[in-house]
C-alpha cells in the first residue's frame, strides 16, 4: 500500500516535469509576426498586403465609387439598398458603412505598423529594402489622410498593439492639424526612399511622382478649410512642381481613352500616376480582385453581356452638366449621353431635359478585354492620382501664393483644357486659352475645371470642404433638383437637401465609441 | 480475506467475507452476521431489501465448520415457471470452484457437504443454497422483481449509490428514451431532463441538436457539454456516431460538486454515457428493427391561384394584367377553377425509415463480450436529402486473474447526410432569394401561359423574373440536381486495464482513441441554383471536396480506494488520477469552377478553373490530475471533496495551469430519529454544493498572433496577382481559463414507500473571465480579440417529480415530471462597453442591421428592433384637392420620406416623439431564452401492453419569423413572387381593418421590427409509443425468449402559436443569436412499427 503511494507520487512528479514539454504544442498551421519578416519575398507579401487595404470593398472597390457622397455636388447615388445611407447624405453614427471604411484604413494602419516594426529583420539588398520602407511609410500616411480628412481628429496610432488591455486599445484622438503634420512629414520622407515611377513602369505601385503629387493635395487640404493653414500652398506648388519638372509626365492626347487605359488594365504612367489595381472578372481562383468601377459607376442598365452589366449607380447632378461648354469633348465621356435597354442591349440617347437620369461614363464596361463581362466584379482599375490633378493643383496654389494666377499657373490649366477640347496640350491656343483671369476668377475656373476634369474620381467633397464651399453648393443642388417633379427625384432631392454643416464631417462610428470612451464625437452628430 | 459481491445495485450490498473459516454475511449498512448459523438448514436467501433483513437477523450467532468431504453433485437450474435457464454462474462458496449451467440448465461440481453453493445470473436474483447431503439439486431462482429501484449513478472515474450523492446528478430514463424511433439519442433527449435544454436548430437532416446545461454560460464560445463516453472525455463527439440501442446509462452531472472533477472542461455540464457491456451467459441474440415513414409537421398555406393573382394585380397594376389577363385572354374570377401548382406537395414527400439492430452477447466468468450492429437510413422529408448510418460495435471484458480484468470496446460508425442546406444561401450570390424555402414558398403557382407544365419543367421561370438578381430558381429541378454530402468514418477504440491492488485499492489504466474522418462533397451542375448558366454565376457548374481527419487519445490512471472503519459507521472511498489526452486535426479541401463535362461530376473537377484551395493544421494537448474523496457518515452525512488541476496547451505556459476545487455535503434528514415522526417520508436528502470549473473552448492557438495569406488580398502589382499577407488575429498571451462558480442547493425526497419521488434544485452559476472573442476598437487594426473579460450568471430552479399513480396486478401508471426556470444575465463585457449588439447573417439588405442585443443586465440574447403600429390609415392624413395624400404634421414618419408615405403602409412607433424613425426608435421587442421548459412523460401498463405518452415544452421564447418579411407583404417587392394566405387579409380602400400593410406599402427596407417576432412556445406530443410483449410461452413456440410488437410516433403534434412551421428553430443558432428562423428545413413527425426479439 505504502509502495503502490510512493509509486504514485514519484510518477506523479516525472509527469509534471515533462508535462510542460507535453503542453507546448506549436501551431504549424500559420505564421506569426515573431517567425516572419525573414525574406524578402515574405517583405514584398507583407507589403502587398498594406496595398491590399485599397482594394477592399469598404475602399475603393466598392463603397468609395459613389456610394459614400465623395463625389458631393457632382453625382448623386440611385441604388435603393443605398436609400438612408451615408449615399444620400441621410445617415447618423452608426451608418455601417462609415464603419466599414475606418476599419479598412486601420486594418491598413496596423499592417503597416507591423511592417514597419518587423522590416528590419529582413535579410536582402537594402536599396530594394528602402524602397519598401518607403511604400510604407507613405500608405500609411494616406490611410491617415483617409481618415482625418473625413472624420476630422482620430486616434493617430504608430505603432501596432502589443497587449489587449485597456490602455492600448483606448486610444485618444489626435488633432486633424498634428496628424496632418505627420501625414506630410512621413510622405516627406517615404519620397525619399521610392523608386521613381520610370524605374517602377507602372502605376499600381508608389512611385515619387505619386508621393509628390498626393503632397500637394495634403498641402491643399491643410492649407483649406478646416485647418487654414495656408502657408502650406507654397509646398503644395512646390511638390506638384516636382511632378511636372520630372519631365515624363504629360496628359494623354485623348481624355476617353485615359479611362480606356483604366478599363482594359492598360498603363500610362505619364498621365495616370497612381492606381488601385483591379484584375479579372471575378472568376476563378482570384475572384475577389476585380472591383466594381465600371459595374457600379457605370452606365445602366442591361443585362446584355456583350455590353456589360452596370448597377448605374453614380448619377449626375444637372449643374455639372452645364459646367461643360457643348465642345468641351469632355462632358459626354464623362456623363453617357445615353443608357442602355432590354437584352440584347440597344443603345437609347437620353433626352435633353433627362440629365439628374444620366450615368457615369467614364469607365465603360464595353471596352473590357476579359470576357465574358461578368455581373459581379471588373478588372477597371480606379485612378488615385493624374497629372491632370497635378496640373490643376499646381495652378491653384501658384494662384493663392501669388495672390493672382501667373504664367505657368495659366500654362498649366490650359494644357488641361487644350487636350479638353482636343487640341495639342502643349500648343498654346488663343481660341480656347485661359488669360486675364482676375485671383477670384481663377479660383472659380479652377473650382469648375476640376469637377470637369475629374468628376466620379472620389475628391469632388475633400475639395469643396477645403474651399469651404461645400454646404452652400449642396444645397445649391437641392434648389435646382426641388422643383422637379416625381418619384425619381425624391433621392436627389434627399441626397443634396439634407446636407447641413454637419456634414462636412462624417460621424465618429458610434461602435468605435462605444469601445473607446476617449471618442469625441464629431460637430453636430 | 475474500470477498464475494453478489449483488451491487441493491441497496443492501451483500458479501460473503471468509475469514477464519468463517463466513460472515455483510451489508454496507454495517450489519455483520455470521451466516455459520444455517448449517444444516435449507437457505434460500433472495437478496431484497425487507427480506435480507428477516433472514440476516434470523442468521445470527450460529458456528459453522468446512471439515467434511469433497463430492461431486449434480443439479438443475430454473426459472421461475420451472423453465431451464443456463449461463447461471454456480460457485462453490469456501474454494471459489465455479460451474455454469448448459443449455438444459444442468450443472456439475464438486463441494463439501458443509459448503454452500452461489447461484448469480444478471437479472435474478442471487441464491445461496447449503451443500447439503443431498447429490441431486433442483434449484429455482427468481427474476429481480423491482426493477432496479435502487440505482447507482456514474459521476465519472466512479460511481455511488444515488441514495449517496451528493452533487446534482441527473439519469436519463434509457428505457423511455428508446421508445422514441430516432438516429441519435440528443434528438430524443429534450424534455427528460431538468435543466437540460435540448433544441433542434431545424429538421435538416443529420445535424445535431443544441444542448445546454443551465443556461449558456459563455458568450462567444460554445456552451455544449462535455461528453464521457466509456470514460473518454471528449467535447464534441458527434452524437450519432452512437447507436441509441448500445447506450446503458446517460448520467448529466449538473453541479459543481459533480463537474469539477472534470476540471476546465466541466463547466457547462457533463453527460456520461455507457455503452452496453458483455454479460455472463449462453449467447443471447437481439434483433430490434422498426421501419416506418415521414411527413412534414405543416405546410404553410399560400395563396392560392386566384388570390396570387388578384395580388399581383395590385401590387403592379400596370405590367401584372397583361401578364395575367390580356395576353392568357382571361379574368381574374378565371383563376378561381385554376389548380396551380402546389410547390410545397412537390417538395415535402413521406419519406421512408428503417432501423435494424442486431446484437450478441454472452459470456463466461472470465470473459464477456457484446457485438453489435446497425443500420439506419432515413430520406428526408425534402426531396434528395437524408441521413443513413452503417455501424458496428464490439465489446470484450476478460478476467485474467483475479485482480487483474482487461476489457476493449471498439464503435466504427459511417454516416452520411445529404440533401440540400435549406437555411443557406444556395445561389452564386447570397441573396434572400437563393434560399430554398424562398423559392418553394415563392415560386408562383400559376403562369400567364396556363401551361403548367413549362413551370414546373423549367430550370427559370422567365417571365416571371423581373428582376435578374432574384435568383429565384426552380426549387424542385435545383434539389434534385445538386449533390452535397457529407460522410463521416468515425472509429472510436477503448481499452483498460482494472487491477487490485489489495481489496481496497483498485488500479485503473486506461488508453482510448477517436478518430474521424469527415469527407465534405458538393456537385452543381447547369441545373441548380449554384450551377446554371448565369452571368450571375461567375463560378459555372461547379464542385467542392473537403477532407477532415481528426484524432483524439486519451490515457487516464486512476487509483481507487475504499475503506470502511471496523465499526461500520465511517466510510470512505477516493479516487486519486492523472490523466493526458490530445488531439490532432487536419483539413484539406479545394474548390473548381467551369466544370467543361458536368456529366463527370466531382470527378470532372480536373477538367475546370481550379478555385481556393483549404489547408489547415491544428491540435492540442491536456494533462490533468485528479482526486475526489466521499466520506460517509451511516449514510446519513455525506461530503464529497473534488479537485482537478488542468494544464492545457491551448494556454501560455504562465496561464496553464488552473485548479477546480468544489465541494458537496449532503444531508439525509430521513434517517434521523425524528423522521420517523413522518411515516409518509421513505427518503429525504438536503444537498448543498460549491465548487469552480472551467471552460476552454477556444481555438488551439488563439493565443498566438497570426497572419495569413488569402486569396481574395492578393494584390495585382503589374495586373500579377501577388501575394498578400493580412494580419488576422492579435494572440493574447494573457489568456487563461473561464470559471464559473456554482452554488446548488437541492433536495431530493421520497414520498408514501417510494410512490412519489421528487427532486428540486436551486443554483446560482457565475461565469467569471468569460472567454470573450471580445469587441475591440477597430483603430487597433482587430476587430476582436480574445479576452477574458465579463461575467455572465444563470440562476434558476429544478423540479421533477415522479410518481407511481397506480400499481395493480397487471395494471401500472407512473408518471414523470419536469421543469426547468432559468434566467441568464449579463453583468459585465468588455471594457467600457455596455453591449453587444449581433445580426445574423441572411441576406444583404439585413445584415448588417442589429437584431439581438446582450445588455448589462439583461439577458445574453433579446430581440431589438422597431415597434410595428400596424398601417397609417386615411386619419393620418390630409387629402390634397388633386386627390392624393399627404401625411399629417405631428404624425410620424415610418423612414421614409413623409411624401412617399401613403394610407395602408406599414407604421411604427416613433419611441423618441421626434417625428422620424430611426436608430433611436429602435427598442427590446423580444426574448431570445425561454422562462421555463420541461417534459411530461406517462407510462401505462397492461399486462404485455405498454402505452408510453411523452411530451415536452418551452415557454416564453419569441422567434424572430423571418420567412412572413418575404410571404406576407413581399417587402423586397418581388414581382409574381407567391405569399402566404396570412396576406390575403391586408390594408385596402376596402379593408381598412387589417393590420397587414396594402400591397408595396412595406416602407423601409433592411429593417427587423416588432410584426414579425412570435411567441414561440410550444408544448408538444413528443413521442407516443405503443408495445405488446407477447406472453413467453408463445415467444418460445417461436424459438425466442422475448418478443415485443410496438408503433412508435415522434413529433405527433404541436400546440403553439408560432405561425411558421415548428417552432423550435433557431437557423443562426447561437448563445447571443437564439430564434431566428429564415428558410429552415422543415421538421418530421414520424410513424414507426417495429419489433424486439431475443434468441
Amino acid at each position: 500500500m505504502k509502495k503502490t503511494l510512493l509509486y504514485i507520487v514519484v510518477v506523479g512528479m516525472i509527469s509534471m516535469t515533462s508535462c510542460n514539454k507535453f503542453l507546448n504544442v506549436v501551431p504549424e498551421d500559420f505564421v506569426s509576426p515573431e517567425n516572419y519578416f525573414e525574406t524578402e519575398d515574405e517583405a514584398n507579401f507583407a507589403l502587398s498586403g498594406i496595398y491590399s487595404t485599397m482594394t477592399q470593398n469598404a475602399t475603393y472597390a466598392s463603397y468609395m465609387l459613389g456610394r459614400m457622397g465623395l463625389e458631393g455636388d457632382e453625382s448623386w447615388n440611385h441604388y435603393t439598398g443605398d436609400r438612408f445611407t451615408v449615399a444620400d447624405n441621410n445617415y447618423g453614427p452608426n451608418e455601417s458603412r462609415i464603419l466599414a471604411n475606418w476599419r479598412e484604413w486601420y486594418a491598413g494602419i496596423n499592417r503597416a505598423n507591423i511592417f514597419l516594426e518587423n522590416i528590419d529583420r529582413v535579410a536582402m539588398d537594402e536599396d530594394r529594402k528602402r524602397s519598401m520602407i518607403g511604400q510604407a511609410l507613405f500608405l500609411r500616411a494616406y490611410f491617415y489622410l483617409m481618415l482625418v480628412n473625413r472624420f476630422g481628429a482620430v486616434p493617430l496610432i504608430l505603432e501596432s498593439i502589443k497587449t489587449s488591455d485597456v490602455e492600448s486599445l483606448q486610444i485618444p484622438q489626435t488633432p486633424a492639424k498634428q496628424i496632418y503634420d505627420k501625414i506630410i512629414a512621413d510622405m516627406e520622407e517615404a519620397a525619399e526612399m521610392v523608386d521613381d515611377i520610370t524605374t517602377i513602369g507602372y502605376g499600381g505601385r508608389v512611385s515619387k511622382s505619386a508621393i509628390w503629387g498626393v503632397l500637394a493635395r495634403t498641402c491643399l487640404y491643410v492649407a483649406g478649410n478646416p485647418i487654414n493653414d495656408v502657408s502650406r500652398y507654397e509646398e503644395a506648388r512646390d511638390w506638384a512642381k516636382k511632378v511636372m519638372d520630372t519631365g515624363v509626365h504629360r496628359l494623354n492626347t485623348s481624355f476617353p481613352q485615359v479611362f480606356i487605359n483604366h478599363v482594359r488594365d492598360i498603363y500610362d504612367i505619364e498621365e495616370s500616376i497612381w492606381e488601385v489595381e483591379f484584375w479579372g472578372n471575378g472568376t476563378g481562383v482570384y475572384a475577389n480582385l476585380g472591383g466594381y468601377v465600371g459595374r457600379n459607376n457605370g452606365i445602366g442598365n442591361t443585362q446584355d453581356p456583350n455590353v456589360g452589366y452596370a448597377v448605374g449607380a453614380t448619377r449626375i447632378a444637372r449643374p455639372l452638366y452645364f459646367k461643360f461648354k457643348s465642345d468641351d469633348l469632355r462632358r459626354d465621356w464623362a456623363i453617357a449621353p445615353f443608357r442602355y435597354v432590354g437584352n440584347p442591349a440597344d443603345t437609347v440617347y437620353w433626352e435633353s431635359g433627362q440629365l439628374y437620369q444620366r450615368y457615369c461614363g467614364k469607365w465603360r464596361r464595353t471596352y473590357e478585354l476579359i470576357l465574358p463581362r461578368s455581373t459581379t466584379r471588373t478588372a477597371t482599375n480606379f485612378p488615385l492620382l493624374r497629372y491632370s490633378d497635378v496640373l490643376l493643383m499646381f495652378a491653384e496654389a501658384e494662384n493663392e501664393v501669388n495672390g493672382s494666377p501667373t504664367e505657368e499657373a495659366y500654362e498649366a490649366i490650359n494644357q488641361v483644357k487644350r487636350r479638353a477640347y482636343g487640341y495639342d496640350q502643349f500648343t498654346p491656343n488663343t481660341d480656347i486659352d485661359e488669360d486675364d483671369l482676375s485671383y477670384q476668377e481663377f479660383l472659380e475656373y479652377i473650382q469648375d475645371e476640376r469637377s470637369r476634369e475629374l468628376a466620379f474620381e472620389g475628391l469632388r467633397k475633400s475639395d469643396l470642404v477645403r474651399w469651404g464651399i461645400y454646404v452652400r453648393n449642396m444645397q445649391y443642388i437641392a434648389q435646382d433638383v426641388a422643383p422637379l417633379s416625381g418619384d425619381f427625384y425624391d433621392f436627389p432631392r434627399r441626397t443634396f437637401g439634407s446636407v447641413t454643416e454637419r456634414h462636412t464631417l462624417w460621424p465618429i462610428p458610434t461602435y468605435e465609441m462605444g469601445l473607446n470612451p476617449h471618442l469625441v464625437q464629431n460637430p453636430g452628430w | 480475506m475474500q470477498r464475494y459481491k453478489l449483488r451491487t445495485n441493491s441497496h443492501f450490498l451483500i458479501q460473503i467475507k471468509k475469514g477464519l473459516g468463517l463466513f460472515y454475511l455483510t451489508t454496507v449498512l454495517g450489519t455483520c452476521v455470521n451466516i455459520g448459523s444455517v448449517c444444516g438448514q435449507p437457505l434460500s436467501l433472495a437478496v431484497s431489501k425487507s427480506k435480507a433483513t428477516k433472514d440476516i437477523a434470523a442468521l445470527k450467532k450460529s458456528a459453522f465448520k468446512s471439515n467434511q468431504q469433497v463430492k461431486t453433485l449434480k443439479g438443475k437450474v430454473s426459472d421461475e415457471r420451472g423453465r431451464p435457464l443456463a449461463g447461471v454462474t454456480v460457485r462453490v462458496a469456501s474454494t471459489g470452484v465455479q460451474a455454469i449451467t448448459d443449455r438444459s440448465g444442468n450443472f456439475s461440481i464438486r463441494a463439501a457437504e458443509s459448503d454452500y453453493l452461489t447461484f448469480t445470473m444478471l437479472g435474478y436474483e442471487t441464491l445461496i443454497q447449503p451443500v447439503g447431503s443431498s447429490s441431486e439439486y433442483a434449484v429455482k431462482m427468481v427474476p429481480i422483481s423491482t426493477a432496479i429501484e435502487e440505482v447507482t449513478v456514474n459521476i465519472g472515474y466512479g460511481t455511488v449509490d444515488k441514495n449517496d450523492l451528493t452533487g446534482s446528478v441527473a439519469q436519463v430514463n434509457m428505457e423511455d428514451l428508446n421508445k422514441a424511433p430516432v438516429a441519435s439519442f440528443d434528438e430524443a433527449l429534450a424534455g427528460r431532463v431538468a435543466g437540460v435544454q435540448v433544441s433542434a436548430n431545424e429538421g435538416q437532416p443529420g445535424t445535431e441538436m443544441n444542448i445546454v446545461i443551465r443556461g449558456g454560460n459563455s458568450l462567444t464560445q460554445s456552451n455544449d457539454p462535455l461528453y464521457v463516453i466509456d470514460g473518454f472525455p471528449i467535447e464534441d463527439p458527434g452524437a450519432a456516431v452512437l447507436n441509441p440501442a448500445d447506450i446503458e446509462s446517460i448520467d448529466i452531472l449538473k453541479d459543481a460538486s459533480a463537474t469539477a472533477i472534470y476540471g476546465s472542461r466541466g463547466a457547462n455540464g457533463v453527460i456520461i454515457i455507457e455503452t452496453k457491456k458483455g454479460q455472463v451467459g449462453r449467447p443471447t441474440i437481439r434483433y430490434e428493427g422498426s421501419v416506418g415513414f415521414q411527413q412534414v409537421t405543416k405546410k404553410m398555406e399560400m395563396m392560392s391561384p386566384y388570390e396570387f393573382v388578384k395580388y399581383q394585380l395590385e401590387m403592379n397594376p400596370e405590367v401584372s394584367p397583361i401578364v395575367y389577363l390580356t395576353r392568357p385572354g382571361r379574368e381574374l374570377e378565371d383563376y378561381r377553377n385554376i389548380q396551380g401548382v402546389n410547390w410545397q406537395d412537390l417538395m415535402f414527400r413521406q419519406s421512408p425509415m428503417h432501423n435494424h439492430n442486431l446484437s450478441v452477447t454472452g459470456g463466461t466468468k472470465e470473459t464477456h463480450y457484446r457485438i453489435s450492429g446497425s443500420l439506419f437510413s432515413r430520406d428526408g422529408i425534402v426531396v434528395n436529402s437524408g441521413y443513413e448510418r452503417a455501424q458496428a460495435r464490439i465489446g470484450l471484458d476478460q478476467t485474467i486473474v483475479d485482480k487483474l480484468t482487461v476489457g476493449l470496446q471498439f464503435n466504427y460508425s459511417r454516416d452520411k447526410n445529404y440533401g440540400s442546406l435549406s437555411s443557406a444561401a444556395q445561389g452564386v450570390s447570397t441573396g434572400y432569394s437563393t434560399y430554398m424555402l424562398y423559392r418553394i414558398w415563392g415560386y408562383r403557382p400559376v403562369t400567364g401561359t396556363g401551361d403548367f407544365n413549362d413551370l414546373v419543367d423549367e430550370l427559370m421561370d422567365e417571365e416571371g423574373l423581373v428582376s435578374f438578381s432574384d435568383a429565384r430558381v426552380n426549387p424542385l429541378l435545383s434539389a434534385e440536381n445538386e449533390v452535397r454530402e457529407q460522410t463521416r468514418n468515425t472509429l472510436i477504440g477503448n481499452a483498460y486495464v482494472k487491477y487490485k491492488i489489495t481489496d481496497d485499492l483498485e488500479l485503473n489504466i486506461r488508453g482510448g482513441i477517436n478518430s474521424r474522418w469527415l469527407k465534405d462533397e458538393e456537385f452543381y451542375n447547369s441545373r441548380t441554383a449554384r450551377g446554371y448558366p448565369s452571368v450571375n454565376n461567375f463560378k459555372g457548374v461547379n464542385g467542392e471536396f473537403r477532407q477532415v481527419e481528426r484524432n483524439d487519445w486519451m490515457n487516464e490512471n486512476t487509483l481507487t480506494y475504499k475503506k470502511r472503519t471496523a465499526n461500520k459507521r465511517h466510510s470512505f472511498n477516493a479516487v486519486l488520477g492523472m490523466t493526458m489526452q490530445g488531439r490532432q486535426q487536419s483539413q484539406y479541401g479545394y474548390e473548381a469552377y467551369e466544370l467543361l463535362n458536368e456529366n463527370l461530376g466531382l470527378s470532372g473537377m480536373d477538367n475546370g478553373v481550379p478555385g481556393p484551395l483549404d489547408a489547415l493544421k491544428t491540435g492540442h494537448t491536456l494533462v490533468s490530475f485528479l482526486a475526489r474523496g466521499n466520506y460517509n457518515y451511516r449514510s446519513k452525512y455525506l461530503l464529497t471533496g473534488t479537485f482537478r488541476a488542468d494544464g492545457s496547451s491551448k494556454f501560455a505556459p504562465q496561464n496553464r495551469w488552473a485548479y477546480f476545487p468544489s465541494v458537496g455535503l449532503a444531508w439525509r434528514i430521513s434517517r434521523e430519529k425524528f423522521m420517523q415522526a413522518l411515516p409518509m417520508v421513505s427518503d429525504a436528502k438536503f444537498r448543498f454544493s460549491y465548487g469552480e470549473t472551467g471552460n476552454n473552448r477556444i481555438g488551439d492557438f488563439v493565443r498566438f498572433s497570426s497572419l495569413s495569406t488569402d486569396y481574395p488580398r492578393y494584390y495585382p502589382f503589374n495586373n500579377t496577382p501577388t501575394p498578400s499577407v493580412n494580419t488576422n488575429r492579435f494572440g493574447n498571451e494573457n489568456l487563461k481559463w473561464e470559471t464559473t462558480k456554482q452554488t446548488d442547493i437541492g433536495l431530493d425526497l421520497e414520498l408514501f414507500k417510494k410512490r412519489l419521488n421528487l427532486t428540486i434544485d436551486v443554483y446560482r452559476k457565475n461565469t467569471h473571465d468569460l472567454l470573450l472573442n471580445a469587441n475591440v476598437p477597430y483603430s487597433s487594426g482587430y476587430s476582436t480579440i480574445y479576452k477574458n473579460i465579463g461575467l455572465v450568471r444563470n440562476e434558476g430552479l429544478e423540479i421533477s417529480v415522479s410518481t407511481t399513480n397506480l400499481k395493480r396486478r397487471n395494471f401500472a401508471w407512473t408518471t414523470d415530471f419536469n421543469i426547468s426556470f432559468n434566467r441568464n444575465k449579463v453583468l459585465g463585457l468588455t471594457d467600457d462597453e455596455e453591449q453587444i449588439l449581433s445580426d445574423v447573417s441572411w441576406t444583404s439588405t439585413y445584415n448588417s442591421q442589429p437584431l439581438y442585443m446582450a445588455k448589462l443586465g439583461g439577458s445574453a440574447a433579446a430581440f431589438i428592433g422597431y415597434v410595428w403600429d400596424g398601417v397609417y390609415q386615411y386619419a393620418d392624413f390630409n387629402k390634397l384637392p388633386n386627390g392624393t395624400y399627404v401625411l399629417k404634421n405631428g404624425v410620424p414618419t415610418n423612414g421614409l420620406d413623409r411624401e412617399a408615405i401613403q394610407p395602408g403602409d406599414m407604421k411604427y412607433v416613433d419611441i423618441n416623439d421626434d417625428g422620424i424613425l430611426n436608430e433611436q426608435d429602435i427598442v427590446e421587442i423580444g426574448r431570445g431564452i425561454p422562462i421555463h421548459i420541461g417534459g411530461f412523460n406517462n407510462n401505462f401498463s397492461y399486462k404485455g401492453f405498454n402505452l408510453n405518452i411523452f411530451f415536452q415544452w418551452s415557454y416564453g421564447n419569441d422567434i424572430f419569423n423571418t420567412n412572413r418579411i418575404m410571404f406576407e407583404g413581399n417587402s423586397e417587392g418581388r414581382g409574381h413572387l407567391n405569399q402566404y394566405a396570412s396576406y390575403v387579409d391586408r390594408w385596402s380602400p376596402d379593408n381598412q381593418d387589417s393590420r397587414n400593410y396594402r400591397a408595396g406599402g412595406q416602407g423601409p427596407r433592411g429593417v427587423y421590427s416588432s410584426k414579425y417576432i412570435e411567441d414561440g412556445s410550444y408544448l408538444r406530443l413528443k413521442t407516443v409509443a405503443l408495445s405488446y410483449t407477447l406472453p413467453q410461452s408463445m415467444a418460445r413456440k417461436m424459438k425466442m425468449n422475448n418478443l415485443e410488437l410496438y408503433a412508435s410516433a415522434q413529433n405527433l403534434y404541436t400546440w403553439t402559436n408560432y405561425s411558421g412551421m415548428d417552432p423550435e428553430v433557431s437557423v443562426r443558432h447561437s448563445t447571443l443569436t437564439p430564434g431566428f428562423d429564415y428558410s429552415a428545413y422543415p421538421m418530421a413527425k414520424t410513424l414507426v412499427f417495429g419489433i424486439k426479439a431475443g434468441f
